[in-house]
């Protein structure tokens, strides 16, 4: 195992940062711009029904409070070298500082990607092995159409539609919320029912990449390893090119396909055609040469 | 055919796969609402944005949280509550004096004392203080303690609505003072002296209340009340369906849904009028002709049966007709042949394509709504066909406020409004000429030198058949120069479970906040 190479990665990762500081600059910049350009009033918004009845003088006093009066750039950098000491400011719609309103919700925003994330690794994983195990199988076809589905469906579709089926049709699941209406003591049980369907719908969501990248990598691999790919034409049970993955030495294969693909040497060949099915994988009394080293191609 | 019978089955299987790994996290269900009556969970549509009374939380009384200096019964009549009886008001209208009721703690255990009074007061008005509504404290010159227990008001003018304004909830210096006034952590975290304290507030999901058990008027016998926030009509009606909610505000047409299923169905008269703005700076609506024939041509009566479901009364001004400020025979009756007649008799006549023309000028307005109120939409829309009969042309727009407010002076704009506590609080800022333009007051820049007498006498004067000749005075001025079309009161739809007894309704304002509906008094609940 070779030492990584941290110089130039570090070196990489200081690039990048130093980039950051240009594109967030007039990323933020942009934001402040657009929202000064939009005929959306932050003052109004301010007020809201109460700003229906409320006299412009009172109005205009808001503005000054509200530092909304001042031009778009003065606003923008006062609020940049605030936000760069660590103060994002207070926010006008929830009338909380910033900070506190991330600091509220970020955990329950990890809880809830995380769980996510962790069914879309396990099923994606899981639903992108199977479907490789026989390109063009109807488990393939079956998971490939699936995720391509879901990938087209917008979450927030996913969403409502859960919503409907589960909450409405069902009434199994809660549509929202983090706890029962009506509770004021956070229990675990009741985080969990609330947890499903929107975790559920964020891992849907996230599914097809996941399963698509894992198939097509196990996929590209069966193609172009000419022992799975002949392995099963020769004999239905011989292997598929899924079963190498776990055997790195690969070339389990059948000696026609050594015939057709001379590189791959039949002394890899761990496996033979015998009425037993496959052989369990062994590993060959040699490393493989290099040529074989196309099962792997990555 | 076999091979794609295998793929839909793999695909089922698949679902079916799904279906098993999500509803496996699930736990059986339970009930949001226990069978004892001792909680309730009411739905609502729009949430507070703070809870601080300094910042506008609560400001027309009925907090829960927090008590006023006084309160309203359920004929809207003042009553103490912080204050130990009603205020003693000088000659000259403009001394306020009030003894506050002894023993009041906040539910901190802090005692309540006048200092809390003169804080909640002067922080509202002060210019660093981001609060849209305290234009209305503008009477008050200013506000002193006598002792712990006397609080007097001094004003710039007579105001003799002035005690209305005095059910805004107070805030505990103790905890309110020392903080943000506009961001601290007391507009989420409030402390008052009120029949509940607040439980936990999940923004935009839910207001948990529970008990006050040291209320100075005795513990509520509902222990915990929640507002579920939940924007959507139809979400709000599936939920209280399905037994999650106890109650909910609903429109008219989803309320219909619940008569004789275990609820109960609440109409709450309202002052919550829909008005036509007829901008005194545009050529047609301008022109009084036109406002008196738009005013009898409009058939009020078809609109509430048709578009509020005969939850409502037709309106010909602010006041509702079954107010006791109301002016007997300012009714209009609809008459459309009578609107063509006035206009025929003004120089209007009817031009190639029907529309009405006078002087060049052609009978066209734009009236904007505010896009997305379907209520406000219907009425444009009613409005503009009634227009049409008598031959002007009324063009029915969508905008949000941000495009409606620069095109105020000239187009006609569908507005909403109401306040029942004071005949002023409508009038006033409605019809003042002095006030056109500003903000959103007057937004019709109505313009009536004998109306604008007739506010400031009705403000000013402490006698009460003084003030009901002034207003008399305002309704038949706006029978004579009509400057806004008013067509509709709206009354208020609540479903509220039976297991709570026969409840009652307030007369509601235009903005219905949580403490609106049958559960304004949740606290008196005795189910």
């Amino acid at each position: 195992m070779s030492r990584p190479p941290w110089g130039p990665m570090a070196r990489l990762a200081g690039r990048r940062a130093l980039f950051a500081v240009p594109v967030l600059g007039t990323v933020t910049f942009g934001v402040f711009a657009i929202a000064a350009a939009s005929p959306f009033d932050p003052v109004k918004a301010y007020a809201g029904t109460a700003g229906l009845s409320a006299s412009q003088d009172t109005l205009d006093q808001l503005r000054a409070n509200l530092g909304a009066d001042e031009p778009l750039v003065t606003r923008w950098w006062n609020w940049l070298t605030s936000a760069v000491q660590g103060d994002l400011g207070d926010s006008s719609a929830l009338r909380q500082p910033v900070a506190d309103v991330i600091a509220e919700r970020v955990g329950w925003s990890v809880l809830l990607a995380s769980a996510a994330f962790l069914v879309a690794v396990l099923l994606g994983g899981l639903l992108g092995v199977l479907a490789a195990r026989r390109p063009g199988g109807w488990t393939d076809r079956a998971v490939t159409s699936l995720a391509y589905t879901l990938e087209a469906a917008p979450p927030f579709w996913l969403g409502l539609l859960v919503m409907w089926l589960f909450a409405l049709k069902l009434g199994v699941l809660p549509a929202g919320g983090l706890t029962d209406t009506g509770s004021t003591v956070v229990t675990a049980d009741q985080v969990v029912r609330h947890l499903v369907l929107p975790a559920g719908v964020l891992a849907l969501s996230q599914l097809p990449w996941f399963v698509l990248y894992v198939r097509q990598g196990s996929a590209t691999h069966s193609r172009r390893t000419p022992c799975g790919a002949h392995a099963r034409v020769d004999s239905p049970s011989a292997p598929s090119c899924w079963d190498m993955h776990f055997a790195p030495e690969c070339c389990r294969c059948s000696r026609s396909s050594a015939r057709v693909y001379p590189n791959s040497s039949p002394e890899h060949c761990s496996w033979r055609p015998s009425s037993a099915g496959p052989a369990s994988p062994r590993r060959p009394s040699r490393p493989p040469p290099p040529s074989t080293s196309r099962c792997w191609p990555h | 055919m076999r091979a794609r019978s295998i793929r839909g089955m793999g695909t089922l299987a698949t679902a079916a796969a799904l279906a098993t790994v999500v509803s496996a996290c699930s736990a059986p269900g339970e009930g949001a609402s226990g069978d004892a009556a001792t909680s309730a969970v009411v739905g609502i549509a729009y949430e507070p944005e703070t809870l601080s009374p300094l910042l506008g939380f609560g400001k027309d009384g009925n907090s829960k949280i927090f008590d006023g200096l006084l309160t309203h019964d359920a004929d809207l009549k003042l009553k103490p509550a912080l204050a130990a009886a009603l205020p003693e008001v000088s000659d000259d209208g403009r001394t306020y004096t009030y003894a506050l009721r002894e023993g009041v703690k906040f539910s901190d255990g802090e005692p309540f004392t006048a200092k809390d009074v003169v804080f909640t007061y002067e922080t509202i008005l002060d210019e660093k203080t981001n609060n849209a509504s305290k234009g209305e404290l503008d009477a008050i010159e200013s506000v002193e303690a006598k002792g712990d227990d006397t609080v007097v008001f001094r004003l710039k003018y007579p105001y003799a609505p002035f005690a209305e304004r005095t059910v805004l909830p107070i805030a505990p210096e103790h905890m309110a003072g020392g903080q943000d006034v506009n961001t601290g952590s007391f507009g989420t975290k409030p402390v008052g002296t009120g029949p509940y304290k607040l439980a936990k507030w999940s923004k935009g999901e839910q207001l948990v209340l529970e008990a006050n058990s040291g209320y100075w008027g005795g513990t509520p016998k509902i222990e915990r009340f929640t507002m579920a926030i939940i924007k959507d009509d139809d979400v709000r009606a599936t939920r209280l369906r399905s037994g999650d909610l106890d109650g909910a505000i609903l429109p008219p047409n989803l309320a219909k849904a619940f008569q004789g299923s275990g609820q109960k169905t609440y109409a709450a008269k309202s002052f919550d009028y829909r008005t036509v703005t007829l901008p005194t700076g545009n050529k047609v609506t301008g022109n009084t002709a036109v406002r008196r024939a738009l005013d009898i041509a409009v058939d009020r009566q078809t609109m509430v049966d048709g578009i509020l479901e005969g939850a409502g009364k037709v309106a010909y001004g602010p006041v509702p007709t079954d107010s006791e400020w109301f002016t007997e025979g300012t009714e209009r009756t609809y008459d459309p042949k009578k609107a063509r007649k006035v206009l025929d008799a003004a120089g209007w006549k009817p031009g190639k394509d029907g529309i009405r023309v006078k002087d060049g000028v052609r009978a066209s307005f734009p009236l904007w709504y505010v896009s997305g109120d379907k209520l406000r939409q219907d009425h444009a829309l009613a409005y503009a066909s009634d227009a049409k009969k008598i031959g002007v042309e009324v063009e029915v727009q969508a905008g949000t406020w941000e495009v409606i407010e620069p095109r105020m002076p000239k187009d006609a704009v569908l507005a909403g409004g109401g306040s029942p506590a004071d005949p002023d609080f409508d009038q006033y800022p409605l019809l003042r000429s002095d006030l056109a333009g500003d903000g959103f007051n007057n937004m019709g820049w109505y313009d009536n030198a004998t109306v604008d007498r007739a506010l400031k006498a009705g403000r000013e004067s402490g006698d009460r058949a003084e003030r009901k000749a002034a207003y008399d005075t305002v309704q038949r001025e706006l029978v004579k120069n009509p400057g806004y079309t008013f067509l509709t009161h709206i009354d208020h739809l609540y479903v509220v479970d039976d297991r709570f007894g026969d409840l009652s309704t307030q007369v509601e304002p235009h903005d219905h906040g949580l403490a609106a509906g049958p559960w304004w008094n949740v606290e008196d609940w005795r189910p």
